[in-house]
């Protein structure tokens, strides 16, 4: 798949949280890491993930401290914390249950109708 | 929840830090970007405009940060605010006006507020109010008052009060080192119980104790009110033990009252209060305190701490029910009646239809003030495109500007509502010092006039605000930025919105006009009103020879010689004496019988009762219809005789021909006839008892030499002296006759009859001011507001009204278009407002005089005013309009 794909209404949240239960990232790096794991298929606005990040942070999802990044500048590093492990948790099932039902509606033939 | 409430203090506790790290973060995202791509062989500059770019508005993002945090509101609202006043303080004249006009409306409103409040909502100052209640014996008919051996037999037996006391009002003549005259604001007479109850304590001296009720007759002791402390003896504090004379009886003062009690019901605060137990002898031995079937007093309790009305009410029922068997009456039916006493003598102040309609006319004023400033924004909002539209194109959101604009409504209506709060304790505190002798009325506000006036500051200020925020952010981006929206070619709407106000305020002002001239109208009528006596040349004054110890014969001979001196001064032509005034607020009525008429089931033998002395209707001037008027003949040892108004002989002999019925018929006056019986020998016109604006009622006159009764009745008498030329120079010369009969005569209320008239007439005009100037604020504010429009409209079409001027238009061709706009406007108003009136008029009519709520005249009045004051107000922005040089109009396209 070459084109993008715009990010469905609501997923930003579950994808910043699996990003970073992988392990602590900033910002510019939640971004890379979602980047990475779809394989640049997802288009992600860059202006939005910061209000992202503030809203998890502001549920208890995920905390924040600041630390040194790679290249030896401050940034700001986001952690997830088990509130927010459980709530990926039960957002990936609800995820999941989800995509299965729309899926099997989507394939539905005429005769099973 | 806790790591929400943890995150929003922090962002609010520490929010520039918040900043600076937000900062800091959103800085590191573009640059690390940017670093990406130098490293994919893009130019460091190129790298980080293309990741700016690809960020997007940082500022916007910043906000739904800011907003995701949840500390958006209080953040943003402190933001807003120093914008706003910022925004304010470069535009000080905008600022001024549009303060100036809010306060003015919200003042209003907050003093006639107080005043309202005063008067009918605010509780008694006293210990825990809601825990007063009033007591009434009832029955089907309704609720009666407490005898004073009912209060003594409650006090005694209840098991369910912690106190409980009886008052009555009356008048007093107060003497002070001689110097003699009415308590202005009357007297009160009360248990010992009464302040205990209440919980009020003196401010200086002592109030009164249980003692003061033990023996009658033993307690000479007197509290006095602090406005009389004030006003008779400066505050000295030695009025504490200062003999005086309460009605010719020695009394000590013992206490002054605090500056805020007021007694029993807001706007009385009688100047003295006395025991009840010296009712007596303040009142020439009545047996009123013995009698256990006279209802006259009001009685108030407070419940012990748990005890429920309902037990209240069953206790006192039997403490009543025993009572009345104990004194041999009925007792089917009878019960006893607990209401909420917080208020006082009345459970509940109705409000009167005067404040109603006072409160609703200042509420237009508010109104029309609201429309002004929406104006006013509506021309700034049109100024401030640009700076509007270049906001929203850098990412602001619509809402967020609205927001912004509406702070701005509020900071607005907030100054204005300060200002307006403190206008309105101002005036209220000057109001008293118009009229210092008036009663208290505690206008001082508390938190409920607080509350109503925030309450209608930050209403206002939505109410303005609202509709020029909406329109100011809707506008095109482009043209917006493009030098403002370019005159002439802008959308009609704005230009209709502020049309629709212009009106509305013309329509709100023509009401009000309207109604200022109703009630100016009814005064009038009033004034000229059929009193039924001729107050030209009469004198007035007041004498009370029992204030120096006159009493019984003695009494009746002073007021014979009295009458003899006064009718020798050079210039008098008639003398008369009656016990009330005429158009007083003293009347006095009583039972009357009647042979051969039978009264309805639920009908009062009632009539008004006036003992008078000879010549009484002649020098009144109140016409004789049949028979005669009093004389010197008809005196204690002549036949008893009596005359009748034409309406008591039409109400009791019939209505077709009970005037001449009524002539030689003997009537029964008193309870159980014990004035005794009394030959009609005249019936005489109507005339006005109490207010001019009553209908009559039936009166009977009769000589006060023939009532058995009267010394006990009699105190004071009003002299009435008819003469020859103005009345007022012969007050000294009359003066001087009395004194001559007896040195020490206390006189007072002295004055012509036209006068007395005229004063009686006071609330209406206090109104009728009140009602004027609103109507004249209302004018003026609607002038200002249609000025503001036209000017506003005629600097957008300057440069349409040079190329008319250019092309050659008759100069006085453009001054008419422009003021033609301004009239087309209101005339819509006027005709509007003059329908509206009309339809709503009829809600006046209670309060209104002799005037129709749809009267052609006002109608008419009103409308030309409007009208006259709209021209005017456009004129000036027309004759500008005239002369636009259009060579200046061109160029300021």
């Amino acid at each position: 798949m070459d084109k993008q794909m715009e990010l469905l209404q609501g997923t930003l949240d579950m994808l910043i949280l699996k990003a970073v239960s992988l392990g602590p990232l900033h910002g510019y790096g939640v971004l890379l890491r979602i980047q990475q794991i779809s394989k640049d298929r997802l288009e992600i606005q860059q202006g939005s993930l910061y209000p992202a990040l503030y809203r998890l942070e502001h549920q208890g999802w995920i905390t924040s401290e600041w630390g040194e990044s790679e290249n030896k500048r401050k940034a700001k590093y986001y952690r997830l914390t088990t509130a927010g492990r459980r709530k990926l948790q039960t957002a990936a099932e609800k995820w999941n249950r989800m995509a299965d039902v729309i899926a099997g509606i989507l394939q539905s033939t005429p005769e099973e109708v | 929840m806790w790591s929400r409430v943890r995150s929003w203090l922090r962002a609010v506790t520490r929010r520039s830090r918040m900043e600076r790290e937000m900062d800091a973060e959103l800085r590191f995202h573009i640059e690390a970007f940017a670093e990406d791509l130098v490293r994919s062989g893009i130019p460091r500059e190129e790298a980080l405009r293309r990741a700016r770019i690809e960020f997007g508005g940082v500022e916007r993002a910043k906000e739904e940060c800011r907003e995701a945090r949840g500390l958006s509101f209080l953040e943003s609202l402190i933001q807003d605010l120093r914008y706003a006043m910022r925004m304010l303080q470069k535009s000080p004249g905008f600022t001024t006006v549009a303060v100036l006009t809010l306060a003015l409306g919200i003042g209003a409103n907050t003093a006639i507020f107080s005043l309202i409040n005063a008067l009918g909502l605010r509780p008694l100052p006293v210990q825990k109010p809601e825990e007063l209640v009033l007591i009434n014996p009832n029955d089907r008919n309704g609720d009666w008052g407490f005898s004073y051996p009912l209060y003594e037999a409650v006090r005694n037996e209840n098991r369910t009060l912690a106190g409980v006391f009886v008052s009555a009002g009356g008048p007093m003549n107060v003497s002070v080192d001689g110097q003699a005259e009415l308590a202005p604001n009357g007297g009160e007479y009360v248990s010992g119980s009464y302040f205990s109850t209440l919980g009020v304590e003196a401010v200086a001296g002592r109030t009164f104790t249980a003692a003061e009720d033990r023996v009658p007759g033993q307690s000479p002791v007197a509290v006095i009110s602090y406005g009389y402390w004030r006003r008779r003896f400066a505050l000295s504090p030695s009025v504490i033990g200062k003999a005086i004379y309460l009605n010719g009886v020695p009394f000590t003062i013992i206490g002054v009252t605090p500056p805020r009690f007021f007694g029993l019901l807001a706007g009385d605060s009688p100047d003295i209060t006395a025991p009840m137990t010296m009712y007596p002898q303040l009142n020439s031995g009545s047996t009123q305190l013995s009698n256990p079937g006279s209802w006259w007093l009001t009685a108030m309790a407070r419940l012990r701490p748990g005890v429920s009305a309902e037990q209240g009410t069953a206790d006192l029922s039997a403490v009543f029910g025993h009572y009345m068997e104990a004194v041999g009456r009925r007792t089917e039916g009878l019960s006893i009646r607990l209401r909420p006493g917080a208020w006082g003598r009345f459970p509940r102040h109705k409000l009167a239809p005067e404040a109603i309609l006072l409160m609703t006319l200042v509420g237009l004023v508010l109104l029309i003030a609201c429309t002004n400033v929406a104006n006013l924004l509506l021309a700034r909002g049109a100024a401030r495109q640009k700076e509007i539209a270049l906001r929203l194109s850098i990412g602001a959101g619509r809402g967020r500007l609205i927001r912004q604009l509406i702070t701005e409504s509020l900071l607005l209506a907030l100054l204005g509502g300060a200002a307006g709060f403190l206008f309105a304790s101002w005036g209220t505190r000057l109001l008293p010092q118009l009229k210092p002798e008036a009663a208290f009325v505690d206008l001082s506000p508390d938190t409920r006039v607080f509350v109503f006036a925030a309450g209608i500051t930050l209403l206002a200020g939505v109410l303005f605000g609202l509709t020029p925020a909406f329109r100011a952010t809707r506008i095109s981006l482009v043209q917006g930025l493009q030098g403002g929206v370019r005159q002439g070619q802008t959308q009609s709407s704005p230009n209709r919105v502020r049309n629709g106000l212009v009106v509305s305020q013309v329509v709100l002002s023509t009401v009000l006009l309207f109604v200022a001239g109703l009630f100016t109208h009814s005064l009038r009528e009033l004034l000229s009103a059929e009193l039924g006596f001729r107050p030209e040349h009469v004198l007035v004054l007041s004498v009370d020879p029992t204030l120096i110890g006159y009493q019984g014969p003695r009494l009746m001979d002073l007021y014979k010689e009295l009458l003899q001196h006064a009718r020798a001064v050079p210039g008098v032509m008639s003398v008369s004496l009656s016990q009330n005034g005429l158009v007083s607020d003293a009347t006095w009525g009583n039972i009357v019988s009647v042979p051969g008429y039978t009264p309805g089931p639920d009908e009062e033998m009632a009539s008004l009762f006036n003992p008078v002395g000879p010549d009484f209707f002649r020098t009144a001037g109140i016409p004789i219809l049949l028979g005669r008027d009093f004389g010197d003949r008809d005196n204690e040892t002549a036949p008893k005789v009596a005359i009748v108004s034409e309406a008591f002989a039409r109400k009791f002999f019939g209505e077709l021909n009970g005037v001449q019925k009524a002539l030689g018929q003997t009537i029964g006056l008193g309870v159980h006839q014990n004035l005794g019986q009394f030959q009609i020998v005249g019936i005489v016109k109507d005339s006005k008892q109490r207010k001019i604006d009553e209908t009559p009622s039936p009166v009977v006159y009769f000589p006060f030499l023939q009532a058995d009764l009267l010394p006990s009745v009699i105190g004071h008498m009003t002299m009435e002296v008819r003469t020859a030329s103005e009345p007022a120079a012969m007050t000294n010369a009359i003066r001087r006759e009395l004194r001559a009969v007896e040195k020490n005569l206390p006189i007072y209320d002295v004055k012509t009859l036209t006068r007395q008239v005229e004063e009686s007439l006071t609330d209406e005009r206090a109104l009728i001011w009140l009602v004027s100037s609103f109507g004249l604020l209302a004018l003026l504010l609607a002038s200002v507001g249609l000025y503001g429009v036209i000017s506003y409209s005629t600097v957008r079409r300057t440069g349409e009204i040079g190329i008319r001027v250019a092309l050659g238009a008759d100069r006085r061709d453009v001054m008419a278009m422009v003021l033609r706009e301004a009239l087309r406007l209101t005339a819509f108003g006027v005709a509007l407002g003059l329908a509206l009136a009309v339809v709503t008029g009829s809600v006046f009519s209670s309060v209104l005089y002799g005037v129709s709520a749809a009267d052609p005249l006002t109608i008419i009045g009103a409308g030309v005013l409007m009208f006259a004051a709209a021209a005017l107000a456009a004129f000036l922005p027309a004759r500008r309009a005239m002369r636009v040089d259009p060579m200046v109009a061109l160029r300021y396209e």
